[in-house]
């Protein structure tokens, strides 16, 4: 019956076609069988491909077998579609034909197709792990000088947390799903993310990141996910030069400045009359009247210390191209930074050249040579951006910077500690660290398709891989005498005045070297059997050495020249760094597998294993075995799917997941804990000042000075690996042919025999440093998801992602602290055990003292110097008073727990515009010294916005009096803090900002006969901000007490030039 | 031939990257083999011995403990009354931010490491080498110990290495008994005085006569506690309350045989060194009734490695090893980046002879009977106030308007405009109104002024006209009420400051040496113990007379100082102890000592404090019966007269209240150590 019904509409269908097409109806159409092959630009068979005949009134579909061939029933004259998931579907005319063959190209913009995955690449739709992977093109829709940054809200689970501009510094934390720092393999061999983050942007091709158990496979380093860049690759056909160039202003993100003279006068005398004893003012009328008719001198230190704006600028050029035996891109870059120092001597170059290159050269045999090199300058003044914005802060406007008024001599006069914050920015008069580095890096790869050996060998391929990479980093700081003036009232005279902590002249060079050696050997197979079996597979072997090495010389220097050869016998000093990252010698081995068995494309498995050796353990504890394995389920691929209409609109529905056992033996005070002894020379702090304010690690016997040694923690020779145990789980749909799709994913991470030292336990009296353990555990767990949408209307496309990440951290146990007096002591203090971190203990807010009234009345008890506008603070235990057991956990620390953002791209005719919106959640900073509290003498200290607090209307009033009337603001009265650890000093850090905005006109046809095109964009970065954290950028973190260098906000005009 | 050369080139690689040798041992790593068997390898083991030894120093502060950090220099702020800082480093001697354990077990290992290890060496080094390497051993645990328990009392006695893993009854070592303990420290002094040779191998180490210097000194605080812990009401002993182990304060019934037993045993240590040691003071540039000669002669001699007195000094090289003392306790002007922080006190200065005192033994600076009556006495020039005073304070302090580094000292609170006659600026002058300041007077604050004082230097000074010149209201080296960085008292300390003008001052430029144990303070450690031994009705054993040690111990040092001689014989009493303590207070201030002889006196909570002084001072002068606090001595300049007059006063600047009470005398156990241990004992008084 049902049939019946289909039929008659089908004849139906039938009809009206052929009346629309105004064909005369000659009868039934003719049917035809038609066969072909679907392959890829590279002319490899693409399998799966759904063939569909259109406007056939009923559905006639098949899909491509194993080789890309296809069989179908075609009424004549029908057109056929040929559509797959990461390629640009095609329709063809059947035009009586009973042979088509198809290319079918890449899309791009429809995500990935091939996916990089540790040691090869798979194909997006049968992966069965969680790896994201990104187009190097869409991450350089965000403009900035450190890859990692321009990846922030670009993958979901990869969290960048930017904390500060300063160039060279790269200073951002980096981690996937909060676990830690990833291992970087860049073009297959592992790497750094120094050098990462020193990569020439347009060199990326693209960059995928293994988050769960698929990251298995590079076993002891894989516990925190790996990344994997890969870059460019020539491609063949004619020459293509591309050219890129930008100009950007850079402006900070949150700098507070000090409030003039006046201003911070009136703030110290209302500090100073914050005294329920009675209190006196310490600067008088006479004092203001001075400032104002310009008696006494002040100076706009903002304006002396910063830059309105601070350049950057980045250029690069690439060629490629390439016959059908030989491909290349040579690429070769150079960026320039500067820092917002007026000195202009913060500032940052950075130059990168590579060349990778593909040969085939005999039939079947391939080869892939890498090159780069990197070399950059990080140009610092003496003294650290840190101390330079504290001492900024710190001095105040009420001293002048220069003792004359000429501006010629350098003031010292009033300022704490002598400091004149424009001397120590100004590298000509302080001197300067800089910072040199040298990259070579290298790879050769040797591809044979074992086949053109003996048929038997059909599916298999040897792959061997020799790298070598070499980092030199120079270094030279110097540090330069310089005299500071005052005027002497009695003389007339100006005294000079040696900056002692600038003396002697100081030249101090240091020179390191680091290699590193890698082998790989890898047997790869691929092939299908039947028409639905397919099985790959690989075992391969590597091996790696790394070296590290160090001198380092220190000369006083008999004059001001900055050489080591102009110094002095005397306080000389040669020596090396000792620490595990400086001076090594370490090797690693493996053997690794993996065997990927798909049937159908629809129950896809996988198993993955690595057998790990590293020399950083004592024999017979060095080796771990690591397995994994994923499942997936394609359920869009099963049969009952396919045949149910009403489910067509799905393009992809998988369901997959994963489990496996990671390793992990990094540890950042490694010392070859199985290994009793001593170190020699033992080392402290300080040592260019003669350990003045530290231990020294030796004593002067016979008038001589003896190093002394240090002597190791007990030993424990069972040291070994410590384990991650990773499950992912996870959900990908696609419908509506990208108008809508998700992905959804649950993570778990348990690492157990963390590194440790039993402290709790271990007796004090044996004076010695506990054993390094295999201790410890923690679990990570969290949730992934991510939203698209893409449609495109006429000429307007766009393309929408929004991505969220939520992830915790549960400590379970730990052998580090305690033990504890109590179970309350235990609440309180126990971080490590069985909790989540970064709880943070404080006060709740209960509001202010709004008026005299209000202070009277309030119930809680107070001290008897409570003034309006001071804080209150929650009873949490209600016992009618306040104190440290009202501290309870109110809040998260800095790590935001919650990461999302929003990417839409949008493209209209020949414009184009992206914007990302990105945030955090669930995290909190403290503000510190600085940021807390008017921190200096003399008038220093005042930053302007703690000039928005209550205050008597009149400022000689004393505050006490009920009668005074007050003005309202931010900030209790001055000298009245809140506590640190309350709500109303502890704040969120959740914010939402428009990190990157880009809006692009792209020239296509500026030769007719050329392929040339000219793009120009403008680009803004950090743009604006939402968010409740004051005054500093709420990723700044509130380390080294807020001093930090500020995040910026850029502005970039360029272009892109191609042809 | 093309697929063999691929399959070689295949080959090769697997074979290049099969090699790798994963059993690598850092380079920076070395063993007892390479250190304990030869002088050179010893001096790198002894090096970290001594590198970690508790000296107490220029890298020593009593606030923050044993951390080896010189940041802020300075000595004596510490309660002890000889001077104050501006900082919160200027509190009670009532424990340490750093408690002295964790460090003390560190070293305690590497010494009971070298006592048990070096036997396995012997036959590396001669005989007597041996045995002076082994005797370090000893020297060092003795000197842990003792640091330890004139800190806590009774401590865990760690004589062997623990190993670990080990049961746990072979793991913990529970306190012991006071007693216990300084019979442990006696022992290990004797092992190392019995073991070490007469002069070590290098300068630096330690030998002989140090170890019998500092047992005097060990077992002085031993007889000390036994004898004065009687004092304190309630006494000051109990029991641990996990082990019963009397961990403070001695039995009643032994507590006077073992305060004799240690106090012979400091005289017999300390006569040793006198008759046998070699040593003698320090009189290069003395010359008999030349007080310049005698005043120079003691600056001298505290940076004199030749010196014949010193016993054992820790020595700095500048730019390895370097401390900072110059650079934050030299006077204001002198400032880098920081100055004063050393600021003796009058209360110190009234210790020695040479001024005008009233009844009540405070300097005079008026005509009346006290500081609040009659009128202001009147001085050409500040230094005609001191134009008496003894030649070692002189070493020890600037006065207003000496010359350091050949700069005369400008010292001048302030400037008096009022006619004369002058009356005292306040009214009172007693304990209770210690908080009143100047800048509160009438005088400065109403209409007329008469008084002009300086908040800050620079631009923050207040001038008045005189002569038909603008003259600053204080002087350049203050002292300035709203800036504690330069003095706080009117003085700054000499002693231990480097007296060359051209040498730089600066953070870590500093390289004098410390005395860490002289022979003036051998001479007092006999006069003392022989005064007790007298008071207990004992006799030496070596047959000297008691007294008479005493006495000419005193003069000695005396003679040396400048002073006045004693006119007799110390008395076998409490006044002839006194005599003994308060020359102690005065030669060795500013050395790190005064503090402990404060605790080991019993002196420093509210019922003691009349001895506070080491000699009797009524306490009500400068304490309440909770806190107590200093004064200065503040120079004004006199427009109606152009002369200078002094007052008197508590701390004018940053000033600063000390407190102490009879739990304060052992300090107490960490916390954490307490709640670690199944057998550490917490102090039971706490």
């Amino acid at each position: 019956m049902k049939k019946d019904i289909g039929k008659s509409k089908r004849r139906l269908s039938t009809l009206l076609v052929l009346l629309a097409l105004g064909i005369p109806s000659i009868g039934w159409a003719q049917q035809k069988n038609v066969t072909g092959k679907v392959l890829d630009r590279d002319n490899k068979p693409i399998v799966g491909v759904t063939i569909s005949v259109q406007n056939a009134g009923t559905r006639i579909e098949t899909t491509t077998n194993a080789d890309g061939s296809y069989t179908i029933v075609v009424p004549e004259g029908k057109k056929l579609l040929f559509k797959s998931l990461g390629f640009t579907a095609k329709e063809e005319l059947t035009d009586g034909k009973s042979t088509i063959n198809v290319v079918l190209e890449n899309d791009d913009t429809q995500l990935e197709t091939v996916v990089v995955v540790g040691y090869g690449t798979q194909r997006k739709q049968s992966l069965t792990g969680a790896i994201a992977s990104v187009k190097g093109t869409e991450m350089r829709q965000t403009k900035n000088e450190n890859p990692q940054n321009m990846l922030t809200g670009r993958v979901a689970g990869v969290r960048v947390w930017q904390r500060s501009a300063e160039p060279g510094a790269y200073s951002a934390n980096f981690d996937i799903r909060g676990l830690g720092a990833p291992l970087v393999v860049i073009d297959g061999v592992p790497r750094t993310s120094e050098d990462f983050q020193r990569l020439n942007p347009s060199d990326i091709e693209d960059v995928s990141v293994l988050k769960d158990a698929s990251a298995a496979i590079y076993g002891v380093r894989s516990a925190n996910g790996v990344v994997l860049v890969t870059t460019k690759k020539g491609k063949e056909g004619k020459t293509t030069v591309n050219y890129n160039g930008s100009y950007t202003f850079q402006r900070p993100s949150g700098l507070p400045v000090l409030a003039d003279a006046i201003s911070a006068m009136t703030i110290y005398n209302e500090k100073s009359m914050n005294n329920i004893n009675g209190g006196s003012p310490i600067y008088t009328e006479k004092d203001f009247e001075d400032f104002r008719n310009g008696t006494r001198r002040s100076s706009d230190w903002t304006s002396l210390v910063f830059s309105k704006y601070a350049p950057q600028t980045q250029h690069d050029i690439n060629f490629s191209g390439g016959s059908n035996k030989i491909q290349y891109y040579i690429g070769g870059g150079y960026s320039y930074q500067q820092g917002f120092f007026k000195s202009g001597d913060l500032n940052y170059n950075k130059y990168n050249l590579r060349s990778n290159i593909s040969a085939e050269l005999a039939k079947g045999l391939k080869l892939d040579l890498n090159i780069s090199g990197m070399a950059d300058q990080q140009n610092n003044p003496y003294t650290s951006s840190v101390d330079i914005i504290r001492n900024y802060w710190k001095q105040g406007m009420l001293f002048a910077a220069y003792a004359d008024p000429e501006n010629t001599l350098l003031n010292y006069e009033g300022l704490d500690l002598e400091q004149n914050t424009v001397a120590m920015m100004d590298a000509d008069i302080s001197g300067y660290r800089k910072f040199k580095k040298k990259t070579f890096q290298s790879s050769a790869a040797l591809n044979y398709d074992l086949s053109n050996l003996s048929p038997l060998l059909q599916g298999f391929s040897a792959k061997a891989l020799i790298s070598y990479d070499y980092r030199t980093d120079n270094n030279s700081l110097f540090r330069k005498e310089y005299y500071q003036y005052a005027l002497n009232k009695t003389t007339g005279k100006y005294d000079q005045k040696l900056y002692n902590l600038s003396s002697p002249n100081q030249m101090k060079r240091e020179f390191f070297d680091k290699q590193q050696l890698l082998g790989q050997f890898i047997l790869n197979y691929d092939q299908t059997f039947g028409e639905q079996h397919k099985l790959s597979g690989l075992v391969g072997w590597e091996s790696q050495k790394n070296d590290g090495d160090n001198f380092y010389g220190l000369k006083n220097l008999a004059f001001g020249s900055d050489q080591l050869l102009a110094g002095v016998e005397d306080g000389q000093m040669t020596s090396m760094y000792g620490g595990i990252s400086d001076y090594y010698n370490e090797a690693k081995s493996a053997l690794f597998g993996r065997v990927n068995y798909d049937f159908a494309g629809r129950y896809i498995a996988e198993f993955q294993f690595r057998y790990d050796g590293s020399s950083r353990f004592a024999k017979g504890h060095q080796w771990g075995f690591f397995p994994s394995a994923s499942v997936g389920w394609r359920i869009s691929e099963e049969p009952f799917f396919k045949s149910n209409d009403a489910l067509s609109f799905v393009n992809q529905l998988k369901l997959r997941a994963s489990y496996g056992a990671l390793g992990d033996d990094q540890f950042k005070d490694w010392d070859f804990g199985w290994l009793p002894g001593y170190i020699y020379p033992a080392t402290s702090g300080n040592a260019e000042n003669g350990y003045n304010n530290q231990y020294a690690p030796g004593y002067i016997f016979g008038g001589k000075y003896v190093t002394g040694v240090t002597r190791k923690p007990i030993a424990n020779e069972l040291i070994t690996w410590y384990t991650a145990k990773t499950f992912n789980a996870g959900i990908d749909f696609e419908g509506w042919n990208g108008l809508f799709g998700f992905t959804l994913d649950y993570f778990e991470r348990t690492r157990t025999g963390i590194f440790k030292r039993p402290e709790s336990e271990f007796p004090t009296v044996i004076g010695a440093v506990p054993p390094l353990q295999n201790a410890d555990s923690d679990r990570h767990m969290g949730l992934e998801l991510e939203l698209k949408h893409r449609n495109k209307i006429n000429d307007f496309s766009y393309n929408v992602r929004a991505i969220a990440t939520v992830t915790r951290n549960k400590y379970l146990t730990s052998v580090e602290n305690g033990p504890y007096s109590n179970s309350y002591d235990r609440w309180r203090n126990d971080n490590l055990n069985n909790r989540y971190q970064g709880l943070q203990f404080g006060y709740e807010s209960a509001g202010r003292y709004e008026n005299w009234a209000d202070i009277w009345s309030y119930p809680i008890y107070k001290e008897r110097d409570v003034l309006p506008g001071d804080y209150k603070y929650l009873d949490w235990n209600g016992d009618g008073e306040i104190n440290g057991q009202d501290e309870h956990p109110f809040a998260f620390d800095q790590t935001p727990w919650l990461n999302y953002s929003m990417n839409l791209e949008t493209s209209y005719k020949n414009f184009d515009m992206n914007l990302l919106l990105q945030g955090s959640a669930l995290g909190s900073m403290q503000y510190k010294e600085p940021l807390y509290a008017i921190w200096g003498s003399n008038g220093g200290g005042t930053l302007e916005q703690y000039l928005d607090r209550w205050h008597p209307v009149d400022p000689s009033a004393d505050p006490y009096d009920p009668a005074t009337a007050w003005v309202k603001g931010y900030y209790a009265f001055t000298g009245r803090y809140p506590k640190e650890n309350s709500e109303f000093n502890r704040v969120s850090t959740a914010y939402l900002r428009l990190k990157s905005v880009e809006l692009g006109y792209t020239f296509s046809n500026l030769k007719p006969s050329s392929s040339m095109r000219l793009r120009v964009y403008a680009n803004a970065y950090n743009l604006f901000t939402i968010t409740g954290v004051r005054f500093v950028d709420p990723e700044h973190p509130d380390d080294d007490l807020g001093r930090m260098y500020p995040l910026n906000k850029t502005y970039s005009l360029g272009l892109s030039l191609t042809f | 031939m093309k697929k063999l050369l691929i399959i070689l080139s295949l080959a090769g690689s697997i074979g290049f990257t099969g090699c790798a040798d994963l059993d690598i041992t850092p380079k920076n790593v070395v063993t007892d083999q390479d250190l304990l068997n030869s002088p050179a390898g010893m001096d790198i083991y002894m090096a970290r011995m001594y590198s970690l030894m508790p000296f107490e120093d220029f890298k020593y502060m009593a606030q923050w403990g044993i951390e080896f950090n010189g940041w802020l220099a300075a000595i004596g702020i510490e309660g002890t009354g000889e001077a104050v800082t501006r900082d919160g480093i200027s509190t009670s001697f009532t424990g340490e931010r750093t408690a002295y354990w964790e460090r003390a077990f560190e070293l305690l290992r590497d010494a009971n490491h070298l006592i048990e290890n070096l036997p396995n060496y012997k036959d590396k080094f001669s005989e007597d080498l041996y045995n002076h390497y082994l005797g370090e051993g000893y020297y060092v645990r003795a000197t842990v110990f003792y640091a330890m328990a004139r800190r806590f009392g009774g401590i865990p006695l760690v004589t062997k290495v623990l190993q670990y893993p080990n049961t746990s009854e072979n793991l913990e070592v529970p306190r012991a008994s006071e007693e216990d303990t300084w019979n442990q420290i006696l022992k290990d002094y004797d092992e190392a005085i019995k073991l070490m040779l007469p002069k070590g191998p290098k300068t630096g180490y330690s030998n002989k006569f140090v170890a019998l210097s500092f047992k005097s000194e060990a077992m002085l605080y031993a007889g000390s506690v036994a004898k004065y812990n009687e004092t304190v009401s309630g006494r000051l002993t109990g029991l641990g309350r996990k082990t019963g182990v009397r961990v403070i304060g001695f039995d009643p019934n032994t507590a006077k045989a073992a305060s004799q037993k240690y106090f012979a045993e400091a005289y017999a240590a300390a006569r040793q060194v006198i008759t046998a040691g070699g040593y003698s003071l320090y009189k290069k540039k003395w010359a008999a009734n030349d007080k310049d000669a005698q005043y120079q002669n003691m600056v001298d001699m505290f940076s004199d490695l030749s010196s014949p007195e010193n016993i054992y000094v820790k020595e700095y090289v500048y730019p390895t090893l370097t401390h900072s003392f110059d650079a934050f306790s030299s006077p204001f002007t002198f400032r880098s980046p920081l100055s004063a922080g050393t600021c003796p006190t009058v209360d110190f200065m009234e210790l020695f002879d040479g001024f005008d005192k009233y009844a009540d033994g405070t300097v005079k600076v008026t005509t009346g009977q006290s500081n609040k009556e009659g009128e202001y006495k009147l001085y050409d020039k500040p230094m005609d106030f001191f134009k008496n005073a003894e030649p070692r304070l002189r070493a020890y302090v600037i006065f207003p308007d000496d010359i350091f580094k050949e700069r005369k000292m400008d010292i001048r609170a302030g400037v008096y405009t009022g006619q004369t006659p002058i009356k005292p600026l306040f009214t009172d002058y007693s304990y209770a109104t210690a908080d009143t300041r100047y800048q509160q007077l009438g005088a400065y604050t109403g209409s007329p002024k008469t008084l002009y004082l300086s908040p800050r230097d620079g631009n923050g000074q207040q001038t008045v006209d005189y002569n038909g010149q603008k003259m600053n209201a204080a002087g350049n080296e203050g002292p300035f009420f709203d800036n504690g960085e330069a003095t706080l008292t009117g003085f700054y300390v000499r002693k231990w400051l480097n007296t060359n003008p051209a040498k730089e001052v600066g953070e870590g430029k500093s390289d004098q040496p410390f005395i860490l144990m002289r022979y003036a303070e051998v001479l007092l450690n006999a006069a003392e113990a022989a005064v007790e031994l007298k008071i207990l009705g004992a006799n030496s054993a070596d047959g000297s007379d008691l007294l008479q040690t005493a006495t000419s111990a005193v003069n000695e040092i005396r003679s040396r100082a400048g002073a006045d001689l004693l006119t007799g014989t110390i008395t076998g009493d409490n006044t002839g102890r006194d005599i003994v303590r308060r020359e102690r207070r005065k030669e060795l201030a500013f050395e790190h000592k005064a503090k402990w002889d404060l605790r080991r006196w019993r002196v420093l909570h509210f019922e003691g404090r009349d001895g506070f002084w080491g000699t009797q001072k009524d306490k009500n002068l400068y304490s309440n019966n909770e806190n107590f606090r200093f004064r200065g001595l503040y120079p004004f300049f006199s427009t109606a007269t152009g002369k200078y007059f002094f007052d008197a006063r508590f701390q004018w600047v940053s000033t600063k209240t000390f407190r102490y009470t009879p739990v304060d005398y052992y300090f107490e156990i960490p916390g954490g150590e307490v709640a670690k241990s199944p057998v550490i004992d917490q102090q039971p008084n706490r």
